[in-house]
């Protein structure tokens, strides 16, 4: 691992003395930052303690979960269900986007039918917007239905929406057919459980908020509600905790001595960038890698147990919750909090220890 | 009296949080008192007077001599006063203002100007950036009631969730105006891609619109008494030229119908 540039340690001893060595890096900071925060519950906790103390800008990775997702749930509300609900009384998957085809292929919520509920008819499968992407293993009775394949995904939402409420629609551009759509709204309107699939990327918050709309439409003769695309890297689990520990979801920052929610003034890209950032903790323990951004101001980086590449200032090797040290973690499936036990035990440090390790060390510096 | 000024002495080493220095917060403050207010916001501890140099007493005209992007909250909840900045500012500009008047002689660099406000006149020479007069998240309405006056080009979201009031911007405008918007005016030289996106209410109004959505129905062509109505009003409130982007003839696009469909677009 000698191709580094920053310290790494060797062993327990050498623990501490890379903590005081990214303890002075931070100490001296004006506005620090912790971001990535791809860890456990512990470490999140961890995180936002040390954020406190030190008067840090705390944000996950998972900005566009955060930005679109969560952001249109606390603008307009939105109608949410579970994988296994979905995949049991779902008798019509809407999948919109390429992104909820990519995640409806990939995590086998869909790969079968089914079984839980007899009454329950076949699932059909109606692919919106998605550019000409079909989901490869689901199990599905009967075709894939398609609606505007060529055209971007706020505007063929916004087609259904109008058809759906019966009012007109002048001729789209891309040369979409009104009876397709109205078509696409009967199968919607038809069916008795629909569930929407999207994933937030494809998005803004003011097409995904149509789409919570169409849907919110639909409940009005039929049952229909979504399943979003879980956030990446634990993004799910570390806003819950910050909800419960600040009272916001992230980014927040807490530079006052108290913590304050704002998208963009705590957009870590955007104030590094502008130079409003002078140092960085980077926790990577479940990924997310160093952001290209991050090479502008110091940081200190937790990475998991056998990243190759890591171009932070001072690098601390971390254990992977359930990989080498058991953790709680949000199982997006289940769509809880879930204990899991380490699958290859190593002695190596967790993020809550080594964060914890830090604001020590940072008071021993302020002392 | 001489106007309440703050003089900027040197750039701003973090983002500043100036929504403090309005009248309703300073009223039974010393000049001495008013330098100690922290302004800050990260653990250094910043205060009005490491930064300012605040002379004059009068507090229903308050000046900053100089700008910066990293001025944020300027004017917040503005009552009554006259308000000028002498350079650019940054996030909520004039959040929540009731009413009174902020002249920006420079650009909005960051979001959210005029959020929420209900009452009084913003002008800004400049620019204005993406999210101007639009809804912070988790809030119901974007600008609501205020008049805002852009002189330059504004960014996307403009008006994202107006509530209620007139937006004008002398040039051109980016994508997504008005989107979501339930009611009040923009009035613009051009406006981009996905104008009006899920506009429930109120009227968008420009030269052109980029690639207008097939979710807004041509009604017709519209004359009615109106635009003159409003261009004397505009002319009153704006000036000449910012009367001029109202057309005396405009087609008329009726929408968003994805959602509510009683807004619409007139283009002229």
């Amino acid at each position: 691992m000698s191709d580094h540039r920053g310290t790494r340690p060797k062993g327990r001893e050498s623990l501490v003395e890379t903590v005081e060595s990214a303890a002075r890096l931070i100490a001296k900071a004006r506005q620090p930052a912790i971001g990535g925060l791809g860890t456990d519950v512990d470490g999140v906790r961890a995180a936002l303690a040390l954020g406190l103390k030190i008067g840090a800008i705390v944000d996950h990775a998972a900005t566009v979960y955060e930005r679109v997702d969560l952001r249109v749930l606390s603008d307009s509300g939105v109608m949410v269900t579970t994988a296994a609900e979905a995949r049991h009384r779902g008798d019509l998957i809407v999948l919109v986007g390429p992104g909820a085809v990519a995640w409806a292929g990939h995590a086998s919520v869909f790969d079968n039918g089914g079984g839980l509920y007899p009454w329950r008819g076949p699932r059909g499968v109606l692919c919106i917007g998605t550019g000409g992407a079909r989901p490869a293993h689901m199990a599905i009775d009967g075709d894939v239905a398609v609606l505007g394949d060529d055209l971007p995904l706020d505007r063929v939402i916004g087609l259904l929406r109008a058809r759906l409420g019966g009012r007109p629609v002048a001729a789209s551009p891309e040369g979409l057919d009104v009876t397709a759509i109205d078509a696409a709204a009967l199968q919607m309107k038809a069916a008795s459980f629909g569930v929407v699939v999207a994933d937030a990327h494809d998005f803004d918050h003011v097409a995904y908020d149509s789409l919570m709309a169409l849907v919110k439409a639909l409940n009005a003769e039929t049952r229909f509600t979504t399943l979003a695309v879980p956030a990446h890297h634990h993004g799910r689990g570390a806003n819950l905790v910050s909800a419960w520990t600040t009272g916001g979801r992230l980014p927040v920052g807490m530079g006052r001595g108290y913590p304050e929610q704002d998208d963009w003034r705590f957009d870590l890209e955007r104030a590094v960038g502008a130079g409003e950032i002078d140092a960085l903790v980077w926790v990577g323990a479940l990924g997310p890698e160093l952001p290209e951004w991050a090479g502008k101001v110091p940081t200190v980086a937790l990475i998991h147990h056998g990243a190759q590449e890591c171009r932070a200032d001072v690098v601390i090797e971390v254990g992977v919750p359930g990989i080498t040290h058991a953790g709680v973690l949000t199982d997006a499936i289940r769509d809880g909090f879930a204990h899991v036990e380490p699958r290859a035990p190593q002695d190596l440090p967790s993020v809550a220890e080594v964060l914890s390790l830090l604001s020590a060390a940072i008071k021993d510096k302020a002392a | 009296m001489a106007a309440l000024t703050f003089t900027l002495k040197a750039a701003p080493p973090e983002r500043l949080d100036l929504s403090l220095l309005v009248p309703d917060k300073l009223k039974d403050l010393s000049a001495r008192e008013i330098e100690r207010l922290g302004i800050g916001t990260t653990p250094t501890g910043v205060v009005v007077g490491d930064l300012f140099t605040v002379s004059g007493t009068d507090l229903t005209d308050i000046r900053f001599a100089g700008g910066s992007d990293r001025f944020d909250g300027v004017g917040t909840g503005l009552k009554g006063a006259s308000l000028h900045v002498d350079g650019d500012v940054g996030a909520y500009l004039g959040r929540g203002m009731k009413s009174g008047k902020i002249v920006v002689a420079g650009s909005l660099t960051g979001p959210y100007g005029a959020t929420a406000a209900t009452g009084g006149v913003i002008r800004v020479t400049g620019n204005a950036a993406d999210a101007t007069a639009a809804s912070i998240p988790g809030a119901m309405a974007g600008l609501a009631g205020a008049t805002l006056i852009i002189e330059g080009n504004a960014g996307d979201l403009l008006g994202d969730r107006l509530r209620r009031g007139v937006i004008l911007v002398q040039g051109s405008v980016g994508a997504l105006a008005g989107a979501r918007m339930v009611g009040g005016t923009i009035i613009s030289a051009a406006l981009g891609r996905r104008a009006g996106q899920g506009m429930k209410r109120g009227t968008l109004i420009a030269g052109t619109v980029e690639d207008i959505e097939p979710t807004f129905v041509f009604s017709g062509s519209y004359t009615e008494a109106f635009l003159p109505l409003l261009r004397r009003w505009v002319a009153s409130e704006a000036g000449a030229g910012f009367a001029a982007l109202v057309p005396q003839v405009a087609q008329r696009y009726r929408g968003d119908m994805a959602s509510l469909g009683k807004g619409e677009i007139l283009i002229g």
